[in-house]
């Protein structure tokens, strides 16, 4: 669509995220950028074409941890800060990962603490396409916030 | 907690509220005004949630519109509000609490009525009766907070769009609102509109700052802490995102 056929009446849900992540400026985490992104109108269809189909059987913990290592090849801080959409689809799958983790296993592979983990799977898992949307919110569930032990 | 941040603004509370009421009339009116505008409709669905009035058939408008003539007439009220230590909103809301209770009272719709100076735990109030705590329900609270956040988005939007207008770029706004909401690519929209992609991000990024500041006036005026910005555009992503869906 181009910019002169936009839509520019506010306050709809895709909207208020999009617009108070924006707000946030330099104080924006990468997972509230990856959020507003998969807000955005289509977003849902980019994670999928990124995420791919979600595993229906339980993947080995070897398996997730393969590709949270690879996608966080990746990515880098820089590219994340700039809302680059190649870093943020990269660190979609990075977030996957440790939600299939967690999904799967109970385990952590991240260093993010499990109360920013929860934070980035409650605030991006609701804009993703099924299955991944439920293998966030199940992982977001058994998130224990005490345990931030990685494997 | 955030960090505070380059101290572009005074860490004072109700700063401009204050600087309103000390201008006479016209800034009493203008705070009036301010007031008037943002909580509204916010303390409208609040009354709708708790049924405020119906025990003397008003409904939320009515009883809003009373609250505000009632208390909005002398600039005491604000005032009061000004040393209270209150968000802003906190205030409005304990006040239509009280506003609805004088009204059961003066209709004598009520069998108990605790006396003024005290609340109904027993907690002291001043002679506004908007200081003590309200035991509102959980989910009163949460649309209000909502409605709240909405109303405060809002202004910052019209904020915004308005002083681009009157600068005369108009469609800064649609380059944004393609670029940050539609996911429009910067390359698509620089060819719509005869630009460069490197000048749509410009201007979104314009546009963000602009944005960033008029919510940062909603808020001070609300009685934030400018250095906790970030923090308080989070509880709104909170009250709207996760309350909302």
């Amino acid at each position: 669509m181009a910019a002169d056929d936009a839509e520019t009446t506010p306050m709809s849900d895709e909207a208020v995220l999009p617009l108070l992540v924006a707000m946030l400026g330099d104080d924006v985490q990468p997972f509230e950028l990856l959020a507003a992104r998969a807000a955005q109108r289509a977003g849902r269809e980019w994670a999928g074409a990124i995420l791919g189909e979600a595993p229906a059987s339980p993947l080995p913990l070897d398996a997730w941890l393969a590709m949270k290592n690879q996608a966080k090849r990746s990515f880098s801080r820089h590219g994340l800060a700039q809302g680059d959409d190649e870093a943020l689809g990269a660190f979609l799958k990075y977030l996957a990962a440790i939600a299939g983790a967690r999904r799967d296993h109970g385990a952590s592979i991240t260093e993010m603490s499990a109360e920013e983990v929860g934070r980035a799977l409650g605030l991006v898992g609701p804009y993703l396409p099924e299955p991944w949307r439920a293998c966030f919110a199940r992982a977001r569930a058994v998130i224990d916030p005490l345990d931030d032990q990685v494997v | 907690m955030a960090t505070p941040r380059s101290g572009n603004f005074p860490d004072t509370r109700a700063v401009w509220i204050s600087d309103r009421l000390a201008e006479g009339e016209a800034g009493v009116a203008e705070a009036r005004n301010f007031v008037m505008a943002t909580y509204q409709r916010p303390l409208e669905k609040y009354c709708m949630a708790l049924r405020l009035g119906r025990q003397f058939g008003a409904e939320p408008e009515d009883v809003v519109n009373g609250f505000f003539a009632s208390r909005l007439a002398s600039p005491e009220f604000l005032r009061s509000w000004a040393g209270s230590g209150l968000r802003l909103r906190k205030w409005l809301r304990n006040g239509v609490n009280f506003y609805v209770r004088e009204q059961l009272r003066d209709r004598n719709a009520i069998d108990r009525f605790e006396p003024p100076g005290l609340d109904s735990s027993g907690q002291p109030v001043d002679s506004a009766g908007t200081t003590g705590a309200i035991p509102g329900e959980p989910a009163a609270d949460l649309l209000y907070d909502r409605a709240w956040a909405t109303s405060a988005l809002e202004g910052a939007i019209t904020a915004t769009k308005f002083a681009l207008a009157s600068a005369g770029r108009d469609h800064y706004w649609e380059i944004f609102w393609s670029s940050r909401v539609l996911g429009v690519p910067n390359e698509t929209t620089a060819q719509s509109r005869g630009v460069t992609a490197a000048q749509v991000r410009q201007i979104v990024h314009t546009v963000a700052d602009r944005l960033r500041e008029a919510i940062r006036e909603v808020l001070i005026k609300d009685g934030a802490k400018p250095a906790d910005l970030a923090d308080e555009i989070r509880a709104m992503l909170h009250a709207l995102h996760d309350h909302g869906r």
